[in-house]
Parts: structure tokens; sequence; C-alpha cells
């Protein structure tokens, strides 16, 4: 019994181990990605709007579904436009008028 | 499987080691479906999520994990499709096309560069020809002035960073506002360098400030000419 019970507990023990350096992992990775986006926030916002909406591999043809029309992207990002707008006004980069990634300004 | 939606990272040339790790959007566990020499990773969801800027900046966290130790092809942001079989037969038809775009992408990341160019000094009205102050001329040679400007002082951006870079792609539409921006497929032994460089042309170019970012997955270099 009690030796059931000592061996629950070593994994247990183990467990928690594992559990703490899968957390670790991630925190650090997180870290990394924080303190790189950290080094100039509003300028890594601009990119990763104009990386994630305007580049990347696309998928064509019909076996896109609807929900994820371009459109509907768009318009659910419309708050996040604006942010980019303010940004752009503040450090007077100009990306609304480059990709068609941003014609979103038009809505 | 009817009203569910596979919503879909990045195509790679092998199975990334961070898969059984690393979770999709909302927490969703990551899959695999293989074709031949590549795969797709990819989530499923009862309905696609939301979009706003907190899922952008977890979209890019989930492709830079499954970007460590393996070479991908990101995909845009919002990519889905309907079922594991729509999914297989798309990633077949084009296999072809991903793996070479796989092997160029290979152990390099991209960074991406802007800068906001200084404006050209306004010119002498008065020493000019009196031909040359006619509105028509005057204005033409005014603006082939300043496209000149922005072109030398752009060139003196790229070209240094140019030549520490596998590839490089300006973005459309940047150099008429003024403005110049530029995505670089790096070595990753190169980044630092390149770093560096950036810090170099900060310290040289005077009126112009130069900021880059990254690394990220190799957004702008997913095919082999401009989309």
């Amino acid at each position: 019994m009690s030796v059931d019970r000592a061996q629950a507990e070593r994994r247990r023990e183990r467990d928690r181990e594992a559990w703490r350096a899968r957390n670790e992992a991630s925190r650090e990775r997180q870290q990394r990605g924080v303190s790189r986006a950290l080094r100039d926030r509003d300028v890594s916002l601009l990119d990763l709007v104009d990386r994630l909406l305007d580049g990347g591999v696309v998928i064509h043809g019909d076996i896109t579904l609807a929900v994820a029309d371009v459109d509907l992207v768009y318009v659910g990002l419309r708050a996040l436009i604006s942010s980019v707008e303010a940004i752009e006004r503040e450090t007077g980069v100009s990306i609304t008028a480059a990709g068609p990634s941003l014609k979103a300004s038009a809505l | 499987m009817s009203g569910s939606v596979l919503y879909v990272y990045a195509v790679t040339g092998s199975f990334p080691g961070s898969l059984a790790v690393a979770a999709g959007l909302r927490g969703a566990p990551l899959r695999a479906i293989a074709s031949g020499p590549v795969a797709a990773i990819y989530s499923e969801h009862g309905i696609a999520p939301e979009p706003d800027e907190e899922l952008l900046w977890s979209h890019e966290q989930i492709v830079e994990e499954l970007m460590e130790g393996s070479t991908i092809l990101p995909m845009r942001f919002g990519s889905t499709v309907e079922s594991p079989e729509a999914l297989a037969d798309w990633l077949k038809e084009r296999r072809e096309e991903f793996s070479v775009s796989l092997k160029r992408v290979r152990g390099a990341v991209e960074l991406s560069v802007r800068a906001q160019l200084p404006a050209a000094a306004k010119v002498d009205e008065k020493a000019r020809p009196a031909w040359r102050s006619q509105p028509g001329t005057a204005y033409l040679l005014e603006r082939a002035r300043r496209q000149r400007r922005s072109e030398d002082a752009a060139a003196r951006i790229h070209r240094p960073l140019a030549a520490l870079a596998r590839r490089s792609m300006p973005k459309a539409g940047a150099g008429d506002r003024g403005a110049f921006k530029a995505a670089y497929l790096v070595d990753e032994e190169s980044v630092e360098a390149f770093g560096d460089r950036v810090g170099e042309l900060n310290s040289t170019l005077v009126d112009t400030k130069v900021s880059c970012t990254g690394p990220w997955p190799p957004y702008s270099f997913v095919a082999e000419a401009q989309r």
C-alpha cells in the first residue's frame, strides 16, 4: 500500500517536473517574442498586419469557406486597422497607400 | 464533420517536433495532414475564430513556434478549408510548388525594413532660368527631382542590406510617398550582421530612421514571383 503511494507520489512529482519544464519553455518563447515586439511595438504591429493579411500562402478556389471570406476578415479587423492608422499618423510611416492588405481603410 | 472549419497555419516539409506541445488558436490541438513530401498544419474549430488584434498575435506566435526546428511556408491569416479531404486535395495539387518554395526558404528568416525618406530640399526659385520656371515645366522638373531623390535614398538603404540577403522583395507603392519598405530573406547566421548594418545605416544616413523587425516567418517569400 505504502509502496503504491510512494510510486504515485513519484509519478506526480515527475508530472509536475515536466509541466514546469514545459511552462518554462513556453514562457521563454513568449518572452523572446515579446521582447522582440517591444523593440518597436508599433512598427511590429504594422509589419504583422502587412504580413498576415498580405503575405503567406493563399488557398485558391471554392474550398475556401464563406466564413473565411476576406471581406469578413477585414470587417472583423476594422478596429485594428483604425488603431494602425493612428500609429501611422504618429510615426509618419505610411502604409495605407501601399498594400492591398489595407484596403480595409476604405471601409 | 459538418459545420466545422479547419484553420490552416503553415505548409511544412517535415512534421515539426513542436506539434505535440504547441496548441493552435483558442487552444485547439494542432494536427498535420501530409501529401508526399509536404504537410499542412491545421486545427479544427466549430466556427472560424473571430479575427481581432489578439488573434493576429496568437496566429503569429503559433507559426513562429512551428518555425522552430522546421522549415515552413506560413499561410495567410484566416486561411480555412472545410474538410481534411479538401485540404489533402489542395496540398496534393500544389505540392511540387511547395517543395520548391520550402527549399528556397530553408535556413532563412524574413526581416522587414521600413524607413521614412528625407523630404527633398526646396529648390531656390530665383536661381532657376526663366524657361524652367514655367508652371508646367517647373512642376514636372520638381516631380522628376523628387522621384530621383527618393530613388537614390531608397537605394542607399536597399543596396547594403540586399548584399546580406538571399532575396529581397520591395513592397509595392512604398517609394511613392517618401517611404521605404522592403522584406529581406536572410540566412539565420546573417541576421545579426543584418541588424548591425541597419544600425550602421542609422548612424550614417542623416534625417533617415531605418527600422527593422523580425525574424518573421517568410511571409513575403512563399512564391517565386510576386503574387
